[in-house]
């Protein structure tokens, strides 16, 4: 039981934190050059709009099974929020201090780092937070591609019809669900500048 | 397997019915729209203005947990088979991105905007329509085109328990191994998600040169 709690965090919280990395990156791209806007986000909606089930069964022919391709279907299906919300938090910056500190001589990586990054941190949090949550439920269906974790505890007892089995999988589950978006919310509270 | 040619493909378009199919997608997903709409906004509203709001949100984080699929076999014993339990799982699934970014909208801006509103005398009600709404309008919008895109997905899904749709054809195309079928499909649903998500941004922008705070 420890073992498959262990590769169900790891499984989901390595997608997820790739995912994250990926949407934040994707999202200062996006900011940057607007003409990559509308082709990330479209991109990524399309992605998106394929049910996780059916991710699964896609990447199969192209990656096998395991542990890998279980991560890749967690980020294809956590990238979405990351992104957009990213997105809409870094480029609805008041342009009265965007000008500002173009008058101060920053930089665009500073003014990344200085005006926009602290001023979008709640709408950047919301979506790692929903992110999150998907990550956690798309790493329990990834037991049909062999990943193991309490996927496959849930599966064990879905097959044997056996209530206490499934909840011994879901339980677990919702509960690492439940911790990560707390400790996201702490994260949050102590990367939002002080004056808000 | 038919060929990949235009004659192959719209000879499975009218051999499976796609136009007809597309109707009822639409149809499944417009109403589940209008659902996800009219229950995740003033959930989102009520979230952000009181202080147990965030009850709201872990309820809704519960029920996202849940795997899609294993969402919408869970409502087959309560909702029966078809339409009843596809819209009810979209609806499920897509009110988390709509009611926590509508929260987080509302309430993260600089909190002197409300201390001057409410210094000019405003009521509650006036804050929230003339300075909350129009701040936090990219942000819900973004949480709508989450949703349409969720929403999308799951009444695809919906097609393995009898919601016809273009899931249903999906679904002919894997049990048949029906290669052209999968990928017309397939990719018709990926556009037409893409498509509402522009529809959904055209709105948005409508809205936010109408109420936005800058043009």
């Amino acid at each position: 039981m420890p073992v498959a709690i262990w590769q169900h965090i790891t499984l989901a919280y390595s997608g997820f934190f790739i995912s994250a990395c990926l949407g934040i990156f994707g999202a200062i791209i996006a900011v940057r050059w607007s003409s990559l806007r509308v082709l990330l986000q479209s991109g990524s909606s399309l992605l998106q709009s394929i049910p996780a089930f059916t991710i699964v069964a896609l990447v199969v022919p192209f990656l096998g099974i395991g542990f890998v391709p279980a991560v890749v279907v967690v980020i294809v299906t956590t990238i979405l929020p990351v992104l957009r919300n990213t997105t809409i938090g870094l480029s609805s910056t008041d342009p009265v201090l965007i000008d500002a500190s173009t008058g101060m001589g920053m930089t665009f990586c500073q003014m990344m780092r200085f005006v926009r990054f602290p001023l979008a941190i709640h709408p950047i949090f919301s979506g790692l937070r929903l992110s999150s949550i998907v990550a956690n439920s798309v790493a329990v269906v990834t037991v049909f591609i062999g990943s193991g974790g309490l996927g496959a505890v849930v599966l064990e007892g879905l097959v044997r019809y056996h209530t206490p089995g499934i909840l011994a999988g879901v339980l677990p589950a919702i509960f690492i669900a439940l911790s990560a978006d707390i400790l996201l919310s702490r994260i949050e509270r102590y990367l939002k500048p002080r004056y808000q | 397997m038919t060929e990949m040619t235009v004659a192959g493909l719209s000879a499975v378009w009218t051999q499976y019915q796609l136009t007809t199919l597309t109707l009822i997608h639409l149809n499944l997903f417009g109403t589940a729209m209008i659902i996800i709409l009219a229950i995740g906004l003033p959930l989102g509203i009520i979230a952000a203005m009181s202080s147990r709001g965030y009850l709201i949100v872990s309820v809704l984080n519960i029920i996202e947990m849940i795997p899609d699929i294993a969402l919408l076999l869970l409502l087959i014993p309560v909702t029966g088979i078809g339409a009843a339990p596809t819209i009810t799982a979209a609806v499920l699934y897509s009110l988390l991105p709509v009611v926590r970014n509508t929260m987080t909208g509302l309430t993260s801006f600089r909190p002197e905007l409300i201390e001057i509103g409410e210094s000019l005398g405003m009521t509650r009600g006036e804050i929230l329509r003339i300075i909350r709404f129009p701040l936090s309008l990219p942000l819900v919008a973004g949480g709508i085109r989450i949703a349409v895109v969720y929403s999308m997905g799951i009444v695809t899904l919906g097609g393995i328990i009898g919601a016809r749709g273009l899931g249903a054809a999906l679904q002919a195309g894997i049990t048949r191994n029906n290669m052209t079928l999968i990928l017309v499909t397939g990719l018709w649903i990926g556009l037409l998600a893409v498509f509402m998500d522009s529809v959904a941004g055209l709105c948005e922008r409508f809205l936010s040169k109408k109420y936005g705070d800058r043009p």
